[in-house]
């Protein structure tokens, strides 16, 4: 009994740890990410735009709903790093010269601000300082403004607009070769013969304003200034990726916790009924000296809650533990000057009520049928096990068998509601190995298509603003270029009856080489003349088919609105966008042949003297590698990944050990008796074995392709429940994680089975003669 | 006893099955890959830069006079014979008939007359003064041969003499222009008739002093036009040159007789063409990309007949490639398929489904394709796109 | 030693010999004497009944003779061949083929049949008799296909009877087989065996506190505290059926 209550235990302990480190981690997270935003000012509205007087800044703060407003000047600059030859680019943005900016507060972890009679000093952001190792007082070069500086580090500071740093086109951070500089007003203004005037706005709003009418009537203001559309808090890409992760996590918490309560109840209910049964003589004792039933089924009901109660103390140690533990994995992506971490009490409560609760009701018939038992009937014996010829024997393969098998067969028979339970445990402790594999598999091939199968380039180049075609005959030149293609990309607003969307669209040559659309089969699309392909996500948001007429609003240039046909939908798994032909593009916006970058093939060798040449081209604003963006969509979630599939790892085995285990122990006590007696009369342990576990053997290899099956559907629906506008999981499971599932139940199962068959080699021969049942 | 062997030999049989179907699962897969042939094909490499036609020889025709064009119907790409009548101009007619403007004129005559007898007036004026100081000049003078005036006085009423002839000199130039001012003014009004066009005006014909295409028209619509304004150029269609401005460091691979091949000109295919000139110095100029670059002009003749390309314009852009290098059944592989390891160039090869890499020397290479120089024999098949889940001894399979 | 009268020991066979057999275990903190140097013959053919009180050691002798269990000192061989020395793997395989046992409880395979019961010996056997012609010699060919919980205590035990001999053992062991059954089915039971022992001529030891039983015995074995304290020989060997208690 006391192995049987340690694998219950052991499932409960993981299904409370898992439920309170999601949940705690997401209340932590929540929790620090309010404070953080509350103390230092994170603003609800931003706005962009090309270049406004100061005293522009009256009228925004007159829109009503407006509270308090800060402009700024924010650029984009390249910056040279000695020892570190790679393209690097940072945001730069403006810092009041009182030192005291009234939104979007910085956390100062280190050092001081600028100051603003210097200028050539910044703050730093962490996670750069931290990728470069810089400390105040180091330096670096910046091209401001198509001018070399040497700048100073102040100081390296947090700020709540930053709490995950990535590149507005990036598909995941990269904190070496993209950070924040803050720089005083006056030393920013000159630079970009900005004084007097601001390109970016933040504010915040009270709390009862019309967020789209507000965003409305600036938007109003700003236009003739070449605003780009303000935007609220929402859209804003550290707050949406950060909500985004709470949201999984929340699923998670609702997904993975509920298996393990359901199989722990069901443990439960099996190992309880089966102590009252072998207890009944007790029962009935205690019966006819006068305890009524109420006191019987409570006495029981105790030993449950007491089983559950030592799951609940492990697995609220556990939880914590593994919560501070993911939190802090968070926390290195996640960039919080502190981790508050908290556990509110009603998790706890919660937890406790959900598990002696389930407990309860599974063991609920049995702790009636104990309760209500008339004493006299409890002292007799329990009738004997009906046994029948089983339906396999019928179909003929009876013949067949021998005797052990047909035991085999026959108790599977006998309680198929608890086999098929226990088929159903093991089948969903593959299903989690699975789900986990399934994160690293999916994850894999939407990397492998986009980053390998889609784009061949080794390098993409971005220009300042849009740029005339020559460019490309000069890229093309640059010793180590190989190939180059040109891209044009304008921001755009997509819309289809009352629905629209902001989003970019993607103006690439069409026999390119180098930029792919492939289809679901991983062909390449050709893109058309005329008219624009969506990513299919997109196409779904807006409500729109093949062969719509889609209105586009360019946010750029001299911001045309045209009517376009979708001509297509593909699947895309990273980001929604449209997708045109270049010259298609180029008429739509009625200009000559402008492009925006280009892609290029480039000999390694070169890269460095490439890079160098980049930086000194004014026009060119940032280089990106495709190499780096791989690596770093992989380092980014290894981490995570590691832990969720140790975490997965040791779920599944504790159910499959949990299940096997019970059932193992359960048997044998059911089953001592004629097992024994084989022995007796002359069987081996190894035969003996071979019923007891060829029987769990049997279940388990019934389980594992049903877990597969169930695991597959899991997937699916965690795939389907995942899909997000910044990406969409494919169902994609490796031989290799369906492999890995079997080999852990199977190890489990194996492990019990020893467990049992040490037990077995061990029977008393002598006892097991002398005793009735 | 059998039934005994039998069932555990069952269970063995399960048992194997099932850790080699888990084991199989671990098995590294095939990976898919694009395989390519290394062939013999021709290979080209080119020098890419955006060129410009120009007409070689440009003729303008501009307005000879003063006039009022005739509206021109021609129109661009057509043809005109050598002495084809291109242009009618007649005498400026007319303004507008409008009341205003003729009392504007009538008034503009009123003050010319006016302002012509003010001027009339001054000069007479300036004549007397002149006159007077003239013949005060001459007594004065006869007093200071007498020596009864000081030389000071006799200075003075000469220079005022002086002024007072260049005064009247002056009045009587303004008086000319006032004149003509007074005549033009005249002229003017002369020209607002009541009657309108049924005037007889002389006519000028401007013809074509040679055989071509007008390139150009610069207005068309009817109008006074002034001596010397263009109003079309006309060229010969096979007199058009492309004129590329080629990076100095470029340059140096490209010579006279060089092929070229014009794309995206506008129309279908590929024009052909050949250098006639690369200039011998450089200048200076700033990239689309903002860099200060040394360029060097060079200057390529369209040998594709014109008939293809009438709708070449002048000034219009044109894709142009230098053909540096070229050579026929060059062994070669695509560009994709080579990879740095060090300072070597390899490729990975197909051995028996597996990839294999292998060191190549690389000669000429384009944007597409590159010749192996050794490593490789043609039949040989290389992966095209070789990413990081190929290794050495890695199973492969070509995608279909 | 007491040999058997009226027969010289070289022509009968001799199927155990027990010389100072003792068995001691432990229970908590007590030490038991189950056994106290007990000696004894056993020859092939005979039917003898191993009759004292509970606590004289006659299940702890039975369950040494039959492998189930190891003397703490002393010698026992069955054949010839020592089993005192054999380890687990010999004693199981002395099980299988050379003993067959009957015990108080039946001890049956509930989820097989009769017919299947039988099997379950007959498959591991080296030369067995067929299922059904085991289970009619006990009188049960008309319940081959009866699962225990549908068959009556002494039909069980019937069915172990048949079980025990169907893999024609040398030896038949037999724990108070009647202990929990009424007399009537009892002595049916007893038939049974006595009639194996005659027409198989299988050496048989039966256990009982019963001394009425005794009656149908060969020879009667006395056990008293854990020794052997009289052989007594049947002169007369009564049926079962005239047995009463």
């Amino acid at each position: 009994m006391k192995g049987q209550v340690f694998a219950i235990t052991l499932v409960v302990i993981s299904g409370v740890a898992t439920f309170i480190m999601f949940i705690s981690t997401v209340d932590s997270l929540s929790l620090t990410r309010d404070t953080f935003y509350r103390e230092y000012r994170f603003a609800d509205v931003f706005i962009n735009l090309k270049r406004a007087p100061e005293s522009l800044k009256d009228k925004l703060k007159d829109v009503p709903g407006v509270n308090q407003i800060e402009t700024r000047v924010s650029a984009y600059v390249k910056l040279a790093i000695s020892g570190f030859p790679e393209p690097v680019n940072a945001a730069i943005i403006s810092i009041p010269d009182d030192g005291k900016p009234l939104l979007n507060r910085l956390y100062i972890r280190k050092g001081r601000l600028a100051d603003p009679t210097k200028d050539n000093e910044v703050v730093i952001n962490e996670n750069f300082a931290q990728a470069h190792g810089f400390n105040p007082g180091d330096r670096f070069a910046v091209i401001i403004n198509g001018k070399w500086k040497t700048l100073t580090i102040t100081g390296i500071a947090l700020s709540p607009e930053f709490v995950l740093l990535m590149k507005p086109e990036a598909m995941s951070p990269d904190f070496k070769r993209y950070g924040v500089l803050w720089m005083s007003r006056k030393a920013l203004s000159k630079a970009y013969d900005m004084d007097g005037a601001f390109n970016n706005v933040v504010l915040t709003l009270y709390p009862d304003a019309k967020l789209s009418d507000v965003l409305a009537q600036l938007d109003t203001i700003v236009e003739q200034y070449g605003g780009f559309g303000a935007y609220a808090r929402k859209d804003q890409i550290s707050h949406r990726l950060l909500s985004g992760e709470f949201q999984q996590l929340q699923r998670s918490s609702e997904i993975f916790p509920t298996i393990f309560i359901f199989v722990a109840a069901f443990l439960l209910n099996v190992v309880m009924s089966r102590t009252i049964n072998t207890q009944r003589e007790q029962i009935a004792a205690l019966k006819a000296f006068g305890y009524n039933n109420i006191d019987i089924g409570f006495h029981y009901a105790k030993l449950v809650v007491l089983i559950i109660s030592a799951g609940l103390v492990g697995g609220i140690a556990a939880g914590i533990w593994f919560g501070k533990m993911l939190g802090g994995i968070y926390m290195e992506v996640y960039r919080f000057p502190f981790l508050i971490y908290t556990l509110h009490p009603k998790v706890i409560i919660a937890a406790v009520l959900i598990s002696i609760a389930s407990a309860l009701v599974g063991t609920f018939h049995s702790l009636w049928r104990a309760a209500k038992q008339p004493p006299a009937e409890a002292m007799r014996p329990e009738p004997p096990a009906q046994y029948r010829v089983t339906l396999i024997e019928k179909t003929g393969i009876g013949r067949w068998l021998t005797q052990p098998s047909r035991i085999i067969a026959r108790n599977i028979e006998r309680k198929p509601i608890r086999t098929f339970l226990s088929i159903i445990g093991i089948a969903v402790a593959c299903a989690t190995m699975i789900s986990s594999g399934f994160f690293k598999d999916s994850i894999a091939f939407m990397v492998n298509v986009q980053f390998v199968l889609s784009q061949k380039e080794d390098m993409t180049v971005a220009f300042a603003e849009s740029t005339s075609r020559r460019a490309i005959y000069e890229l093309k030149e640059l010793p180590g270029v190989h190939h180059a293609e040109t891209f044009r990309t304008v921001p755009a607003k997509l819309k289809f009856g009352h629905r629209s969307y902001k989003t970019r669209i993607n103006g690439i040559e069409p026999d390119s080489r180098l930029h792919l659309l492939l289809d679901t089969n991983l062909q390449a699309i050709s893109l058309p003349p005329s008219g624009i392909v969506l990513t299919d996500h997109l196409g779904k948001i807006l409500g729109v088919k093949a062969g719509d007429m889609l209105t586009v609003e360019v946010l750029e240039g001299s911001k045309p609105i045209r009517q376009v046909p979708v001509v297509a939908l593909v699947t895309l798994y990273l980001g929604v966008m449209g997708y045109m032909d270049l010259t298609a593009l180029n008429r739509l916006m009625r200009e000559g042949d402008a492009i925006s970058g280009a892609y290029l093939v480039t000999d390694p060798m070169y890269s460095e003297k490439l890079y160098q040449s980049f930086i000194k081209m004014p026009r060119v604003s940032g280089t990106v590698l495709r190499r780096n963006e791989v690596r770093n969509f992989h380092d980014v979630q290894a981490k995570g990944m590691l832990f969720f599939t140790f975490i997965a790892t040791l779920m599944a085995c504790s159910i499959a050990f949990g299940v096997v285990y019970n059932s193992a122990r359960i048997a044998l006590s059911e089953r001592s008796r004629e097992l024994s007696s084989l022995r007796v009369l002359g069987y081996t342990r190894g035969e003996i074995s071979y019923i007891l576990l060829g029987e769990l053997g049997l279940i388990t290899l019934i389980a594992i392709p049903l877990g597969f099956f169930i695991g597959y559907w899991l997937c699916a629906y965690i795939a389907q429940a995942l899909a997000s506008d910044l990406f969409r999981v494919p169902l994609v499971i490796e031989t290799k994680t369906y492999s890995l599932a079997a080999a852990v139940v199977l190890a489990s199962a194996l492990a019990s089975g020893l467990i049992v068959r040490h037990k077995l080699d061990h029977l008393d021969l002598v006892e097991v003669l002398k005793t009735r049942e | 006893m059998k039934a005994a062997l039998r069932r555990k030999l069952f269970v063995i049989v399960i048992i194997l099955i099932v850790v080699s179907a888990t084991i199989y699962g671990f098995m590294p897969k095939a990976v898919d890959v694009d395989l390519v042939d290394v062939s013999r094909a021709p290979l080209q490499v080119t020098i890419e830069e955006e060129g410009r036609t120009r007409l070689k020889e440009r003729f303008v025709i501009s307005a000879p006079t003063a006039g009022y064009m005739r509206r021109i119907d021609a129109k661009v790409g057509d043809s005109v014979r050598k002495g084809q009548i291109l242009v009618t101009l007649e005498s400026l007619r007319s303004q507008a008939l409008d009341p205003r403007s003729r009392a504007e004129a009538e008034a503009t005559v009123s003050a010319a007359e006016a302002s012509l007898n003010a001027a009339m007036e001054k000069e007479r004026a300036a004549m007397a003064d002149a006159d007077y100081l003239e013949r005060r000049l001459e007594r004065i003078t006869n007093l200071y041969a007498k020596g009864s005036v000081a030389k000071d006085q006799f200075d003075q009423a000469e220079s005022e003499a002086k002024k007072a002839r260049a005064v009247q000199r002056s009045a009587k130039a303004a008086v000319d222009v006032s004149h003509a001012e007074f005549e033009r003014t005249k002229t003017t009004l002369q020209n607002f008739t009541p009657s309108g066009r049924t005037e007889k005006y002389d006519t000028l014909h401007v013809s074509s002093p040679v055989g071509g295409i007008i390139f150009r028209i610069y207005r068309d619509s009817e109008g006074a036009v002034n001596a010397g304004e263009p109003l079309m150029d006309i060229g010969d269609a096979k007199n058009l040159e492309v004129r590329v401005e080629v990076l100095s460091s470029d340059a140096v691979k490209i010579k006279k007789g060089t092929t070229v091949l014009f794309k995206h000109w506008g129309g279908d295919g590929t024009l052909t063409g050949i250098v006639r000139i690369v200039e011998l110095a450089g200048f200076t100029k700033v990239s689309s990309l903002g860099v200060e670059e040394q360029r060097v002009l060079v200057i390529a003749d369209i040998t594709s007949p014109p008939e293809i390309w009438r709708v070449l314009g002048d000034g219009y852009r044109l894709e142009t490639h230098f053909v540096v290098w070229e050579g026929n059944a060059i062994l070669q592989v695509p560009a994709s398929a080579l990879f740095r390891s060090g300072k070597e160039w390899m490729v990975f090869v197909e051995d028996n489904g597996k990839a294999r890499p292998r060191t190549v020397e690389v000669g000429q290479r384009n944007g597409l394709a590159a010749e192996i120089i050794s490593g490789l024999k043609e039949k040989d098949k290389v992966i095209a796109h070789p990413d990081d889940s190929i290794g050495n001894g890695k199973h492969i399979r070509p995608r279909k | 030693m007491i040999a058997k009268e009226g027969q010289a020991n070289d022509s009968v066979e001799v199927v155990f010999q027990v010389r100072d057999l003792t068995k001691i275990y432990e229970m908590g903190e007590v030490e038991v004497h189950a056994l106290r140097g007990a000696n004894l013959e056993l020859y092939s053919g005979e039917l003898v009944v191993l009759l004292g009180p509970s606590g004289s050691g006659k299940s702890t002798l039975l369950n040494i003779l039959g492998g189930l269990d190891t003397a703490t000192s002393g010698y026992v061989s069955y054949r010839g061949k020592n089993l005192t020395k054999a380890n687990e793997q010999e004693l199981t395989e002395y099980r299988r083929f050379h003993v067959g046992f009957v015990f108080q409880f039946y001890n049956l395979i509930p989820s097989l049949t009769a017919r299947e019961n039988v099997a379950v010996v007959t498959e591991i056997a080296s030369n067995p008799m067929v299922p059904e012609d085991a289970l009619a010699l006990v009188g049960l060919t008309d319940r081959l296909d009866h699962f225990p919980a549908q068959l009556s205590g002494g039909e069980q035990q019937r069915v172990a009877i048949a079980r025990a001999i169907s893999k024609n053992p040398e030896v038949l062991l037999c724990d108070e087989p009647t202990g929990a059954l009424d007399s009537k089915t009892g002595i049916v039971v007893l038939e049974a065996l006595e009639r194996i022992n005659r027409e198989l001529g299988t050496a048989t030891a039966i256990i009982t506190h019963n001394a009425d039983i005794a009656g149908m015995a060969d020879r009667v074995v006395h056990l008293s505290n854990g020794r052997i304290t009289e052989v007594k020989v049947n002169t007369v060997k009564k049926s079962p059926c005239e047995l009463q208690w």
